[in-house]
């Protein structure tokens, strides 16, 4: 086994119990797992344990992932689950603190343009989940419209018009900003 | 002027790069002459670029090996009716409630999808709330099986789906102008009982019934078909 085995291999190896074969997977997706997480979250610490829960189901649930999908797209889905899950058990009442401070300033902050990426965070928080979904989808995991319909379970014309709506929402706070360097 | 909605469509595929050369010429040839869809493009590719430039941030450096530690012991691969099951619970089965016979299967506006991944269901309600059954069905396929049971009364119809068996399928519920997902996540949070949901405020059925579809997602073929009736004694 290589580390650029293909997914389905992995998985395979994985159901016959190979566990190095999932740590190949963990390395391979882990990063996006996380960054998923955390745009949607807001909150390094929940996203952390959104991954380590995205993996856990996704190890224990592994004769129920049909090959003919693409592992990530199943991986990507129970991400979005668990954070939405997560939001709901944070905010019962939908409504977000973005005041709350995170664990300390990221690379973001530490590169430049931090102000103009702080408000475009916080305009994508405030975003309700179905748009900020779609938007983390294709803008921080690099989906394409037909992933981000498989992992969504919508027709690609509803994924299209949901990022189009959460784009013109997200306008504003760039406006804000003037143009980008 | 304003811009047709096709043509935003072809503006933000373009900035996906989902457009082939054709559609691509085709847009091109509308930015030139339109000077207000120019401006759209840009002002559209700015909020884009600016997502794009949000870098990606390194996980907690120890995240593997706590995602490796807390795994159970190794697994074996499960006997061959479980991986039928399986099989089939991955091809993510569609149940389409498609709202009289012959309806259409138009876009659901996004304010009336309930459960999907990015909304999760809320609509879930207990069987005892949907009221007097007026006609069922059971639906079959494959380990996947559900009752899916029409209430109400033509003026003011309902329908509530109970899922008998593979509830770890994905499903999605779809009547009139609503929508239910009902993933595995969703149902494993319902509590006590087959997993129900109801679709409630439902437009009046010109026919009296209820055409209910198990469709493969995939290949969009209809698995099961069956219609529910209000004129049918129980």
């Amino acid at each position: 086994m290589t580390e650029d085995s293909d997914d389905g291999s992995l998985v395979r190896r994985c159901s016959g119990g190979d566990r190095r074969a999932f740590e190949v997977l963990v390395a391979r997706y882990q990063k996006t797992v996380y960054n998923a997480a955390l745009r949607m979250l807001h909150d390094r610490e929940e996203a952390r344990d959104v991954v380590q829960t995205v993996f856990l189901k996704a190890y224990e649930n592994l004769d129920g992932y049909d090959p003919k999908f693409k592992f990530y797209s199943w991986l990507y889905r129970i991400a979005l689950n668990e954070s939405i899950d997560t939001l709901q058990r944070r905010r019962p009442n939908g409504v977000l603190d973005l005041d709350a401070p995170d664990d300390g300033p990221g690379p973001e902050e530490a590169v430049g343009q931090g102000q103009a990426r702080d408000a475009l965070v916080r305009a994508l928080m405030t975003l309700s989940t179905e748009y900020r979904a779609v938007v983390v989808l294709r803008h921080f995991v690099d989906c394409s419209y037909e992933d981000m319909a498989q992992i969504l379970g919508l027709p690609e014309k509803t994924v299209k018009s949901r990022l189009f709506s959460a784009r013109q929402l997200l306008r504003s706070a760039v406006e804000a900003q003037g143009p980008q360097r | 002027m304003s811009i047709a909605s096709e043509h935003l469509d072809l503006i933000q595929a373009d900035l996906d790069g989902e457009l082939d050369g054709p559609a691509r010429a085709e847009l091109a040839r509308y930015l030139l002459a339109h000077p207000e869809a120019r401006a759209e493009r840009e002002a559209l590719a700015r909020v884009c670029s600016a997502l794009d430039s949000i870098p990606a941030e390194a996980p907690p450096p120890d995240l593997q090996s706590r995602i490796m530690a807390a795994l159970p012991p190794l697994r074996r691969s499960s006997p061959a009716p479980l991986r039928f099951a399986a099989g089939l619970a991955g091809a993510a089965l569609v149940a389409t409630l498609a709202y009289q016979l012959g309806a259409t299967r138009a876009p659901l506006p996004s304010s009336h999808l309930v459960g999907t991944m990015a909304q999760p269901a809320q609509d879930r309600v207990t069987a005892a709330a949907a009221g007097a059954v007026r006609d069922e069905a059971r639906v079959q396929v494959g380990p996947f099986a559900a009752v899916i049971a029409l209430h109400g009364t033509p003026t003011s119809p309902r329908v509530s789906v109970s899922v008998q068996a593979g509830a770890g399928l994905e499903v999605v519920a779809r009547a009139g102008d609503q929508e239910i997902r009902l993933d595995a996540p969703a149902l494993s949070r319902s509590s006590g009982g087959a997993p129900v949901v109801e679709f409630q405020s439902l437009p009046q059925p010109g026919t009296g019934a209820v055409q209910v579809d198990i469709v493969d997602p995939v290949s969009d073929a209809v698995l099961q078909r069956t219609t529910l009736r209000f004129d049918t004694e129980k």
